[in-house]
């Protein structure tokens, strides 16, 4: 029997990426409860799937059929909808990036969930993809020292996809007037919010083979939207770089890994649409390019199969990891955004 | 000039001697530096060898792929200019340059991205031709920001000035362990248009693909080996008198990658 799941949230994120991922699904999850916050779009996709709306998610809660809780809401909303599952008796929940706001209250999210004994997934997509699996595998068997690692990202609007998997639309929020970046202090919360919102899809791998932060080198933001952010962690050196552009080509998403023997680059695809998993292509010390072929399944459809894993009791909790890659994205984040403030005073 | 209407070429390198014989109109070999274009290898202290060449007659200067000299090497008043200086950087041909540029359409890069790697000995002119295709894509100066060496690499963060503001542009080098020489230089101009450029020396491939919303552009490979064309342009030079920006853009990536490279590196364990 599939898992039964109630949604909160109705946005882009759930139209566009979840419903479809789920009904990749059908013997693992059955959408059975969306809730929205008043927008009214809860209802319409609801009716699509079958399922039961609300508006705010009490209702949702307290609805005996929901399994599973997603919480696809806004993220400074994410941790307050973990506790308030759990105090209502849930014990499986799929939470969307980040974990939560702040690190007290990822702190207080494990806490609760350690000690309910519940099921957490954070929809990290890119580190639940399977190449990325096969890079780190790569990198345990050759034993190559890193050295460094790039995370680029050039980014059209989402809109472009959004349309390939869903309808209506436009999915994108209206555009607000652009923050004034001139201000420091403005420029260090834009800065956070970037880091926060689209470095920490690949910042859990980043910490798997570069641990710990022990110095910010450099942290800026790109006009008209984006960031160049330097740090060390231990020996290796780490580059973030992320353009975001009102038009362009196809969106490029590139993780390097420079060992002292190898080059390793995973290439993600887009953004909510389903191009399989991540491109892989390894470059040898002696100059030879190896390219991996890709999975057909994305990381998207890999953090639903990890959730029904642990729900299966196949797979073991790793609060401590989740734990830990929410400090790391929270830490840097903020180091960075001081960064930018600290520059202005000298 | 010969009576014949050849440039005399003085050079001692094996690479040059091809380009000459691969320019029969154009050049001969000389053992004579007085008028001659004189190849400088740019392995060991390049700048004693500009200026002995000029002392000499030269007519002209190839700086056949130099390296990365220490600051006290370089008293740029000593050279007064006079004569041409072509500077041969085959990870940074001006006519792959100008593929990437062209394809560009004027379309301005946002970011600019750079990673180098090479065994430890090429590493600093790799990033030297790294710096130097930042300078080419911004098509303005660039100036340091923020650096960072540990044991195993070093980073950097420079910018230019553009339209809206200061555009960012980044550089990593880490060594490469094994036998090969030659290094890794790979580019990305992000932006409105995206360039990409690989030079894999080991790989022999020198790519530079431009894409946009219509879709991907790759500039065909060049054929031309890197000492010919520096040999045509110190020709040309030569004849036209019309000064090349070669040696201005060298020192100013030098700078920047001088200083990159006398960072002193962190030391530490790896965190656990």
């Amino acid at each position: 029997m599939p898992w039964n799941v109630g949604i909160i949230g109705a946005g882009p994120g759930v139209a566009a990426l979840h419903l479809p991922v789920l009904g990749r699904l059908p013997g693992l999850f059955r959408v059975a409860h969306i809730a929205d916050a008043g927008s009214g779009r809860a209802r319409n996709l609801a009716e699509g799937c079958g399922a039961r709306w609300s508006v705010g998610e009490a209702e949702l809660l307290a609805d005996p059929a929901v399994e599973v809780v997603a919480i696809c809401s806004p993220p400074t909303e994410h941790a307050r909808h973990i506790l308030a599952a759990l105090a209502s008796g849930k014990r499986a929940i799929f939470c969307e990036k980040p974990l939560a706001a702040t690190g007290q209250e990822a702190d207080a999210v494990i806490s609760a969930c350690r000690a309910a004994d519940a099921v957490l997934v954070v929809g990290t997509n890119h580190l639940f993809d399977a190449a990325w699996g096969r890079a780190k595998h790569h990198l345990v068997a050759l034993k190559g020292r890193v050295q460094a690692v790039s995370v680029t990202l050039a980014l059209p609007p989402n809109d472009r996809y959004h349309q390939m998997v869903a309808e209506g639309g436009p999915f994108q929020a209206a555009r607000r007037g652009r923050p004034d970046v001139g201000e420091p202090a403005v420029a260090a919360g834009v800065l956070r919010q970037l880091l926060t919102g689209l470095a920490i899809h690949d910042l859990p791998a980043v910490r798997d083979i570069a641990p710990g932060m022990d110095e910010v080198v450099y942290a800026r933001l790109a006009p008209p939207i984006g960031y160049a952010v330097g740090y060390r962690a231990g020996d290796v050196l780490v580059q973030l770089a992320l353009a975001m552009l009102p038009e362009g080509p196809d969106a490029l998403w590139r993780m390097t890994i420079a060992t002292s023997h190898d080059r390793i680059e995973v290439t993600f695809p887009p953004a909510f649409v389903h191009a399989g998993s991540a491109a892989t292509r390894v470059r040898s010390v002696d100059g030879q390019w190896t390219e991996y072929r890709r999975d057909e399944e994305d990381g998207y459809v890999a953090e639903w199969r990890l959730l029904a894993s642990l729900l299966e009791g196949e797979a073991p909790m790793e609060y401590d990891e989740l734990l830990a890659d929410a400090h790391y994205v929270l830490d840097l984040a903020d180091a960075a955004a001081a960064k930018i403030l600290e520059e202005v005073r000298q | 000039m010969n009576r014949d209407g050849t440039a005399g070429i003085f050079t001692e390198l094996p690479g040059y001697a091809a380009a000459v014989a691969e320019l029969p109109a154009s050049a001969k070999l000389t053992d004579d530096m007085r008028g001659a274009v004189v190849v400088v290898p740019g392995a060991g202290d390049w700048w004693q060898g500009m200026l002995a060449a000029r002392s000499r007659g030269a007519s002209a200067v190839v700086l056949a792929d130099p390296g990365v000299l220490p600051h006290s090497t370089i008293d740029r008043g000593q050279w007064d200019g006079g004569i041409p200086v072509i500077v041969e950087r085959p990870r940074l041909r001006p006519d792959v340059v100008a593929d990437a540029v062209r394809a560009r359409r004027g379309s301005p890069a946002r970011l600019v991205t750079v990673e180098c790697a090479a065994p430890a000995t090429g590493l600093s002119g790799v990033i030297l031709d790294g710096v130097g295709w930042v300078r080419s894509l911004a098509g303005a100066p660039l100036a340091p920001r923020a650096a960072a060496a540990t044991v195993n690499g070093r980073m950097a963060l420079l910018e230019f000035e553009g339209a809206d503001g200061a555009v960012p542009a980044t550089v990593v080098g880490t060594p490469l362990g094994g036998l090969q020489a030659g290094g890794l230089l790979q580019v990305l101009a992000l932006g409105e248009v995206r360039t990409e450029i690989t030079v894999d020396e080991p790989a022999g491939l020198s790519r530079v693909e431009t894409l946009a919303e219509e879709g991907a552009f790759r500039s065909p490979p060049r054929y031309e080996s890197s000492a010919r064309l520096a040999l045509r342009h110190a020709i040309t030079a030569c004849s036209s008198g019309d000064p090349t920006g070669d040696l201005q853009g060298l020192l100013e990536d030098s700078a920047l990658t001088r200083a990159l490279l006398d960072f002193p590196a962190v030391s530490c364990k790896p965190v656990v």
